[in-house]
């Protein structure tokens, strides 16, 4: 080996033997212990070595917290304020949503008479609407009465009219 | 919802956790990333030099291993290798799109004015030079820089991590030193003295 291998190895290595190749190790201190350059070399290296160890190994704390948030994360599923995940919410959201419009397309696409909330709601008169339901079937009668609180919920009154 | 039972009942280690991952476990993911966050977040820090970008690359990171996790195999690398693997392209490629490397005097004064009392406290002076002479190297040489030193890793480890040859790294990591060597040269002496 000669001594511009030592010193290449000391450029890539730093000044430590203990990092240097095993194969190179021994020759190598071996030429360093009978060179004074390379030992100016080798000490050199050894104080960049160290600040780049200490750079390299500061810690870093993060919690098992951090890496949960960042699980979730990765698995798309939104985080709550308090920390956890919300695995159940969106899933009962959407479930809800989607049973909701089922069921409003179920009661408003049944065949029958064409009786619409906004009809029932418009008729104005309970007494007409009561005469309506009495000349319905059974099944149709249900639906119309669905149909009614869910008109008498989402209708505004006269007053409520006036007012918007 | 997290399946607690199935994760209850193993060890945590990275490998077999990464089996059940492949096969969509979710509570698996979440024990493994438990083991790969903080070194992950480490070495991101280091390549990256900010919190709020390693957070951004080891997340995007996470989302790989759970998508491509059908891609990893177990005998050609161990789990961590294989996402360090992927944190440090992450972050070489945010480093590339976001913006240079910013000059030194930018980094000091923003590790100054670092708005996390934790960190501030946590980095000497001494540290926020090395810092500020490590945001002048490419994100590839302050990668390798961070395996070598941080990890003890080997030319080969550091090469399969970047892609490339040991003989390549090796030219590297000399540049890197070198580079380094001249900006810290103030404080190599001091320390020396």
């Amino acid at each position: 080996m000669k001594r511009e291998r030592v010193s290449e190895i000391i450029s890539v290595y730093g000044g430590f033997p203990v990092a240097w190749p095993p194969e190179d190790r021994a020759v190598a201190e071996a030429l360093v212990a009978g060179d004074a350059g390379l030992r100016a070399e080798m000490h050199a290296a050894q104080a960049l070595d160290r600040m780049l160890t200490d750079w390299a190994r500061s810690p870093f704390p993060v919690s098992d917290a951090d890496a949960d948030a960042a699980a979730v994360r990765a698995l798309g599923v939104p985080v709550e304020p308090n920390g956890r995940s919300g695995w159940l919410f969106p899933g009962a959201l959407v479930g809800g949503a989607v049973a909701a419009s089922l069921a409003l397309a179920a009661v408003l696409l049944r065949p029958g008479p064409a009786v619409t909330p906004t009809e029932v709601a418009t008729a104005g008169d309970p007494a007409g609407v009561e005469l309506a339901l009495n000349e319905l079937g059974d099944e149709q009668a249900g639906a119309a009465d669905d149909m009614l609180v869910w008109a008498s919920v989402f209708t505004p009154t006269p007053e409520e009219e006036s007012v918007i | 919802m997290l399946q607690v039972t199935r994760g209850a009942e193993r060890s945590g280690e990275p490998g077999e956790l990464m089996v059940a991952v492949i096969d969509g476990d979710n509570d698996a993911f979440r024990l493994l990333t438990r083991r790969l966050y903080g070194p992950a977040m480490g070495v991101a820090m280091r390549v990256l030099g900010d919190r709020a970008e390693a957070e951004d690359a080891v997340q995007a990171a996470l989302v790989k291993l759970w998508r491509q996790a059908a891609s990893f195999d177990a005998t050609k690398a161990k789990v961590e290798t294989w996402f360090r693997r992927i944190v440090v392209n992450a972050c070489i490629d945010r480093k590339r799109t976001l913006r240079p490397v910013q000059p030194l005097d930018a980094v000091a004064e923003r590790a100054s004015d670092a708005p996390d009392p934790e960190v501030t406290a946590m980095r000497s002076e001494r540290a926020r030079q090395v810092d500020a002479a490590m945001a002048h190297l490419p994100a590839r040489q302050r990668a390798a820089i961070a395996m070598f030193y941080g990890e003890g890793a080997t030319m080969n480890e550091i090469a399969e991590v970047l892609e490339t040859t040991p003989k390549a790294i090796e030219g590297l990591l000399a540049r890197a030193r070198a580079e380094l060597a001249e900006r810290l040269q103030p404080l190599a002496t001091e320390l020396n003295g």
